[in-house]
């Protein structure tokens, strides 16, 4: 069964909370991650694709590829903010 | 110089064993005779042949291997637990026959090219020996010595002590503890095996007085409890070399055996062993020299220059400039002394930032749970690089990530603090080395 939009926006709002030290009602899906207003650094973001990974292997059963250039070439849509990262890794879900 | 001639006026006289080992006892009466146990097969091996002998520390093994280097081979020493690479090993290094249960079996090298340093040696009419390289940067590299220059070292006396041979026959660092031991009237204790519990056994039951390890292998020892449960009160010397030592690990040495003296060892298979002196016996400091060796410090790495360095390796360019050796280790200085504290070609860079990973896994033990850590840098898009850290527990403790994270935050800065940290085992060589 897959896991939904929802459970796993909750999973990356609490791991970029975790990451800044932030309550996690603090963080919502429009929270930016790259770009202007961005509230994690370069070492943030490098654990938050991690963790990504790792959850997105155990969880979703599917791969998370963001070392890759093909990968860095979305990775602006992607990683724009909190919203956009859990709607990808959702959508990486086998059908 | 004959090698057995030499050995046998030096020890006239002394018919005490000069080995002991889980085969017995040896003495230099019984390697004259047992010398003769090869002599049909070894009268085919011609001077300058290349002979690979399979063997350990034992007696005809080593009356192989000192009758082999009279007759002027160039001695490949190897051992069974290397058994998967050994056609590498013959390839790499020409071998053209093989000793193995010591039966004598002759290669088929029709065909293989001749190397210039084995036609160099054979002009000489120079005994020679070959020593593998450990891989760590691509397949292991033959390392050719003049085995007359390897045993130049030894002309000088130094005190005979009873001495562990914790390294292996394929180790340039094994042989010279066995030859610095023959020729100086020691003795060699030959564990059964290479484990903290039977080599604390072997040191107690043999008076060992040197004993010679791996700091991975001394950390082994740290945490079998081996030094609290059973009194060493001949030993005098505990030397530790081939991989970089942590301070803490030196600390908690020097508490746990308060009348021993800790001393640094540092060679290279390339350039042979040096005179190594350190600074104090919880010092990482060491000054490097003896005779013929020349030392320089160039953009923090330490270069050495060596009368008796190897002639060359036999499957890669000479890594020498003007004699100089590059040795990859960058180090600290303090007047004559360095400090190793780390691998040139292992810094790694975040965003910029340069960290060495073994200021990670020096951080990495300051754990009391962790036993061993292994610190390197994974390619990435974002920083360049991020940092990755595998933690094995001690036997018993059970790590957390999280908490292990938080461990690294708090003595490292953000940046250099390890990105993802594994829990798992440690590989460690056959030669008691971190992999």
């Amino acid at each position: 069964m897959s896991v939904s939009y929802d459970e796993v926006e909750k999973y990356v709002r609490e791991e970029v909370a975790s990451l800044t030290n932030r309550d996690a009602t603090a963080v919502g899906p429009e929270t930016v991650l790259v770009g202007t207003n961005r509230i994690v650094d370069s070492a943030d973001l490098v654990m938050l694709l991690l963790s990504a990974e790792e959850y997105t292997r155990e969880k979703l059963g599917a791969v998370f590829d963001w070392t890759s250039d093909s990968a860095m070439s979305e990775a602006r849509s992607v990683l724009r903010s909190v919203g956009s990262l859990a709607r990808h890794l959702t959508d990486l879900q086998p059908a | 110089m004959r090698i057995l001639e030499g050995l046998g006026s030096r020890n006239a006289g002394n018919h005490e064993p000069f080995l002991i080992g889980p085969g017995g006892t040896l003495s230099f009466s019984d390697v004259s005779r047992s010398a003769g146990d090869h002599a049909g097969d070894l009268s085919r091996v011609r001077p300058g042949d290349v002979v690979a002998l399979i063997g350990d520390f034992d007696g005809p093994t080593i009356a192989a291997m000192l009758r082999l280097l009279d007759a002027g081979v160039i001695l490949m020493p190897l051992t069974a637990g290397t058994r998967a690479d050994h056609d590498y090993f013959f390839e790499a290094g020409r071998a053209e026959w093989v000793i193995d249960g010591g039966r004598l079996e002759r290669r088929n090298v029709a065909g293989v090219a001749s190397v210039p340093l084995i036609d160099e040696l054979k002009a000489r009419r120079h005994p020679g020996i070959i020593f593998f390289s450990s891989g760590t940067t691509g397949r292991p590299k033959a390392i050719l010595h003049d085995f007359n220059n390897f045993l130049a070292r030894y002309a000088v006396p130094r005190p005979p002590l009873r001495a562990l041979n914790f390294l292996l026959f394929d180790h340039a660092g094994g042989i010279n503890t066995m030859l610095h031991t023959m020729f100086n009237g020691g003795v060699v204790i030959v564990p059964s095996e290479r484990t903290p519990e039977t080599i604390g056994a072997d040191m107690a039951a043999h008076a060992v007085e040197l004993l010679p390890a791996t700091p991975t292998f001394l950390r082994m020892m740290l945490l079998s409890g081996v030094f609290d449960s059973t009194a060493f009160p001949a030993l005098r010397v505990v030397t530790y070399g081939t991989e970089r030592m942590d301070q803490g690990t030196l600390d908690r040495l020097c508490a746990r055996l308060p009348t021993v003296d800790f001393r640094q060892t540092y060679g290279l298979s390339e350039l042979g062993v040096f005179q190594v002196r350190s600074k104090a016996r919880d010092s990482l400091w060491m000054g490097i020299g003896g005779k013929g060796i020349e030392t320089r410090v160039v953009d923090g790495v330490l270069q050495i220059r060596s009368e008796n360095r190897m002639l060359g390796y036999m499957n890669a360019p000479s890594p020498f400039e003007d004699g100089w050796y590059d040795t990859g280790d960058i180090v600290e200085q303090d007047g004559d002394f360095v400090k190793v504290v780390g691998r040139a070609h292992e810094i790694l860079n975040v965003g910029g930032l340069k960290i060495l990973p073994g200021e990670i896994e020096r951080v990495a033990l300051l754990e009391p749970d962790v036993l061993r850590a292994k610190a390197y840098g994974v390619a990435n898009p974002i920083t360049g690089q991020h940092i990755e850290v595998i933690c094995e527990s001690r036997p018993g403790a059970e790590l957390d990530r999280r908490r292990l994270m938080a461990h690294f935050r708090a003595h490292l800065q953000k940046q250099l603090s390890p990105h993802r940290v594994i829990i798992g085992e440690v590989p460690v060589s056959h030669r008691f080395k971190q992999k």
